[in-house]
């Protein structure tokens, strides 16, 4: 397949960009120090763990549980995270384990192989929209139906859409927390994007734009 | 004799549209070298059936990036997690 690079551009969150480099070589010094780098590099991560607990649990006690044991496990196994490493994706992967522990049946992954991405992107896609509908969609609020159009994908693909797109994780590190090979991250990514879309055209034809292009155009 | 300058000379081949589409989203995602980057940028911009493919996949792109901003957890998310790590043995901030 011609689909080449399996690496995708990395913008560093703000907050990894203000990092401290020197935290990473005091994770295992003294006690206190300990505490600290834990503070400082694993409690950092605090929203986005909680994020990824919401993406993966879909309830909020369950999320908040999950990442009170995330954390509680990444405490009890400080010293075995590597100095330098991305303490974020260990986090996120601590996390993703625990919860397949909890309830492995919805922590099912989705297989999709590479082929499927090639036929699904040479499928002629059913756009349907002019574009009239499409600024109309671009000028809406488009938040709330993404939301509930990302909650409602299947769990493998709402697990990559959530570490690749809105965790801004690179493929490879998202390739590690979820234990699949770079090219499935990506395929999984494009196949997500495919369902969004579709998701996307539901709300415009449930909101009346779809239908009411036509007539608009009729009129002009 | 001089031949005039062939303006599209540089200009990389036309794809065809269900090579375009095949690359749209690395071409969004910026993940193409600057070739294919350049074919599939021209191929959007001329091809009445891919230009509103490109526009509705930037469109996604463009809306899930609004959902980027990481929401502060509630309290009760970071008390229980402290509450969690204190009774082993944490007593960092």
């Amino acid at each position: 397949m011609a689909l080449a690079r399996p690496t995708r551009r990395h913008r560093p969150a703000p907050s990894e960009r203000s990092l401290n480099p020197v935290l990473s070589c005091i994770v295992t010094s003294s006690p206190p120090d300990r505490q600290q780098a834990f503070h400082d590099i694993a409690l950092r991560w605090l929203p986005d763990v909680t994020r990824f607990a919401r993406s993966l649990t879909r309830d909020e006690t369950n999320a908040e549980d999950l990442v009170q044991e995330t954390y509680l496990r990444a405490w009890r196994h400080w010293d075995s995270f590597k100095p330098g490493s991305e303490a974020r994706a260990w986090l996120f992967t601590i996390a993703r384990n625990a919860w397949r522990k909890r309830a492995p049946r919805d922590a099912r992954l989705v297989p999709v192989e590479d082929a499927t991405l090639q036929a699904l992107a040479e499928q002629d896609f059913p756009l349907g929209a002019s574009n009239d509908v499409l600024q109309r969609l671009s000028d809406a609020d488009l938040r709330p139906a993404i939301r509930k159009a990302i909650a409602g994908l299947p769990d493998g693909f709402r697990e990559v859409v959530e570490l690749v797109e809105l965790q801004e994780l690179p493929y490879a590190e998202a390739a590690e927390v979820l234990e699949i090979p770079v090219g499935t991250v990506r395929s999984r990514l494009f196949r997500a994007r495919r369902l969004l879309q579709q998701s996307l055209l539901e709300h415009a034809r449930d909101a009346g734009l779809l239908a009411a292009a036509p007539e608009e155009e009729t009129r002009s | 004799m001089n031949m005039p300058a062939d303006p599209t000379a540089h200009e990389p081949p036309m794809l065809d549209c269900a090579t375009a589409v095949r690359k749209l989203w690395d071409y969004l995602d910026r993940n193409l070298d600057g070739v294919d980057q350049e074919a599939v940028r021209l191929h959007v911009t001329k091809c009445a059936h891919c230009f509103p493919h490109a526009e509705f996949g930037q469109l996604i792109l463009d809306a899930v990036a609004e959902l980027r901003r990481a929401e502060p957890e509630p309290a009760s998310v970071r008390d229980g997690v402290l509450a969690r790590l204190r009774a082993e043995g944490y007593d960092g901030p």
